[in-house]
């Protein structure tokens, strides 16, 4: 399967505008995501949300941020419920609800553009992933990536494909 | 009024659609996190209308709405899902749902179908 860094971003980019404006109820979200070319150095990769696609397209998706940034997204999307996560140890239910539906919802984005090409594409319930004092990266040389810097942070979305 | 079954794995999903709701006067009866949880409150609550994610563990929602419509043929079901592929919804249409939301949803989007469903 072949798609060019250009149109994945240019993807990402529009389906984060979307969810931004929809779920975020963030007005004009357009003007406040970037795509960067890639992650900067600084930039901590400490939690990692996976879903799996399957039958159209078969690969994964995975969403790579730091706590600061997971936290702020969670904050947004559930203020009534938000509890900081503090240390990457600490699971919260509210984390995962908000970080997990935010994927489910890229996801459904990612399987509906690709299928007039591949046909209907399942995805799986998403998978949170975090671990103290340590760093993520994900190891596949079919992997493209998306970097979108928006107003809770930066998050870098891995597309691999099988 | 009616009295609604939430069925979705995200808490997230589950209370933005039951606080528009409850603002335009409808009742929930229940939230179910998956599609077994979600016929077991159907059969004890008999709401008049569920909104069923998709994607969930246990059970996902395409098999949950098949076993709500062997309880009950003129349920209402409203699918609220992120997967808004053409066959995916095709499906849950010909099965009998009575429409289909693509998730992120606004909140006039839900509340027009659910007046239309009722």
């Amino acid at each position: 399967m072949k798609v060019t860094k250009e149109e994945y971003d240019t993807l990402i980019k529009e389906s984060f505008e979307q969810i931004l404006e929809v779920l975020f109820s963030q007005k004009n979200a357009g003007d406040t995501i970037t795509t960067l070319a890639q992650l900067p150095e600084d930039e901590k990769r400490e939690i990692a949300i996976l879903i799996q696609l399957t039958d159209g397209v078969e690969g994964k998706i995975i969403l790579t941020c730091s706590l600061e940034t997971a936290n702020r997204i969670t904050k947004a999307l559930s203020p009534d419920f938000f509890e900081e996560v503090k240390s990457l140890d600490d699971q919260r239910q509210v984390f995962k609800d908000s970080l997990g539906e935010l994927m489910n919802i890229l996801a459904g984005k990612i399987a509906y553009y690709f299928q007039r090409k591949y046909g209907t594409t399942r995805i799986t319930t998403p998978t949170i992933i975090s671990g103290n004092k340590l760093k993520i990266t994900v190891y596949d040389n079919n992997a493209i990536n998306a970097v979108i810097r928006f107003n809770y942070g930066i998050v870098d979305i891995i597309f691999t494909v099988n | 009024m009616a009295k609604v079954l939430i069925v979705d794995d995200s808490k997230l999903i589950r209370n933005i659609i039951k606080d528009e709701l409850e603002k335009n006067g409808h009742q929930i009866v229940g939230e179910a996190q998956d599609g077994r949880m979600a016929i077991s409150m159907y059969k004890e609550q008999t709401p008049d209308l569920v909104t069923m994610d998709i994607t969930m563990d246990e059970m996902d929602g395409i098999e949950a709405i098949t076993e709500i419509f062997k309880l009950n043929t003129k349920a209402k079901i409203i699918v609220v899902s992120a997967l808004g592929q053409d066959e995916i919804i095709n499906k849950a249409i010909d099965m009998g749902v009575m429409d289909f939301i693509i998730k992120p949803f606004e909140a006039d989007r839900l509340l027009s179908s659910v007046k239309k469903a009722l």
